[in-house]
């Protein structure tokens, strides 16, 4: 391997540039943690709290939340979940995948609601898709409603299973997010990992970075 | 001006270093080694008591995570059926909100027939590149990684049961068909 401080002064200039610029690139992704920003949103301990309590929890409120209409939860498998990030090309798409049966899917769902109200909705477009079983999609829809979450929301046909995490590419488990450009790119995929907490700071930098493409 | 550009070195190093951690170890690698992990029943686990198995069944679980939940009787009707045949299979807890009382409640339980460890510092779920619970690696008599990722194929009515196939193929001296799943489960509770 070249060693950097053999090369001369001008080409060391070149690749600062280049490490710069791909530091820029590359910021907020898993493999740059001085992108991360430790924990401004700390997941609240659940403790030995399971999620189905939640999601009774949750439950408890769904006539009040169906009052306001809107929410729903439509099953699809990968072509129809294809054909809605078409629906919304000439923006930026957002999509949270989750599930009922996830702790910190459900303490990170917050971030999403967030990540829909902070940008123009005929800029980004936010989905959510469910990993749940179809016995859990009364559940999940009582926690989206719960959330107040106002946008397109989609589970899964392939149920909660490896089967869901091959056919959409999960790569970390869930929660997972990915980010696509304007023209139905794919540009960001990422889970949480030792080195990163997807905090709501990161979620935002990373959408609007999608849009300065 | 040359310390903004060793500060800009020092970062494409630190983040090169980060790439090769985070990935943990990948099929047809040697195991990592754990070591005195504390279990449940207030005993230490080490890779190196296994020694005497024909395989490793590794995985990397907690309490808490509905998906390990219901898969916890399956493991235990796994390490059952295997015991006999020469297979260890072992759990190590790795949530940062959990600890070995809540553990050994559970275990207790549940009737857990195999060790329940806790990997408190993360470190043995780092080293192997788990991130998400359940998360399952398959050691052969080697200690070779043939096998990473789910248990089986769905946490209802599974009709796939890799983790099995791949043991077989083990203890049958085969190469296993299957070597890689992704995983399915919970995200790992990390430390911040």
């Amino acid at each position: 391997m070249v060693k950097i401080s053999q090369l001369g002064a001008p080409r060391r200039w070149l690749i600062g540039l280049f490490v710069l610029s791909a530091m820029g690139l590359g910021a907020g992704c898993s493999e740059t943690p001085q992108a991360v920003d430790s924990g401004v949103v700390e997941p609240v301990d659940t403790g030995s709290g399971q999620t189905s309590s939640t999601a009774e929890t949750a439950s408890a409120d769904t006539a009040a939340s169906a009052a306001a209409g809107e929410i729903t939860l439509e099953t699809v498998d990968v072509e129809g979940y294809q054909q809605v990030l078409d629906q919304h090309k000439g923006k930026v798409v957002f999509v949270d995948f989750w599930a009922t049966w996830c702790t910190p899917c459900m303490e990170n769902f917050p971030h999403t609601v967030h990540v829909s109200r902070a940008f123009p909705p005929e800029q980004v477009a936010v989905i959510s898709v469910s990993f749940d079983d179809p016995e859990s999609k009364d559940a999940a829809l009582a926690f989206l409603q719960k959330q107040e979450a106002r946008f397109t929301h989609l589970m899964s046909e392939y149920g909660a299973g490896v089967e869901s995490m091959e056919k959409f590419n999960i790569d970390g488990g869930v929660p997972h997010y990915k980010i696509y450009d304007r023209e139905g790119n794919l540009v960001k995929s990422l889970s949480p990992g030792p080195e990163l907490d997807v905090t709501v700071e990161l979620l935002d930098a990373e959408v609007r970075k999608a849009l300065e493409q | 001006m040359n310390r903004v550009f060793s500060l800009a070195v020092a970062a494409a190093v630190l983040s090169l270093a980060t790439v090769g951690f985070a990935a943990g170890v990948d099929v047809g690698e040697k195991a990592p080694e754990f070591k005195d992990l504390p279990t449940a029943d207030g005993k230490k686990l080490s890779m190196s008591d296994l020694s005497d198995s024909k395989a490793i069944v590794v995985c990397f679980t907690c309490n808490n995570c509905p998906v390990a939940v219901a898969y916890q009787d399956r493991f235990i009707d796994f390490a059952k059926q295997y015991k006999d045949k020469g297979v260890s299979f072992v759990a190590i807890n790795v949530n940062r909100t959990e600890d070995l009382q809540k553990m050994k409640t559970r275990a207790e339980e549940a009737g857990f027939n195999f060790p329940y460890a806790f990997d408190a510092s993360q470190t043995t779920a780092k080293e192997y590149g788990a991130t998400v619970t359940p998360h399952l690696y398959v050691l052969d008599k080697n200690r070779e990684v043939v096998y990473i990722g789910s248990f089986d194929d769905a946490q209802n009515n599974p009709k796939q049961h890799f983790v099995k196939e791949v043991v077989d193929s083990v203890l049958a001296d085969k190469k296993p068909e299957v070597q890689g799943k992704k995983a399915f489960g919970c995200g790992i509770q990390w430390k911040r």
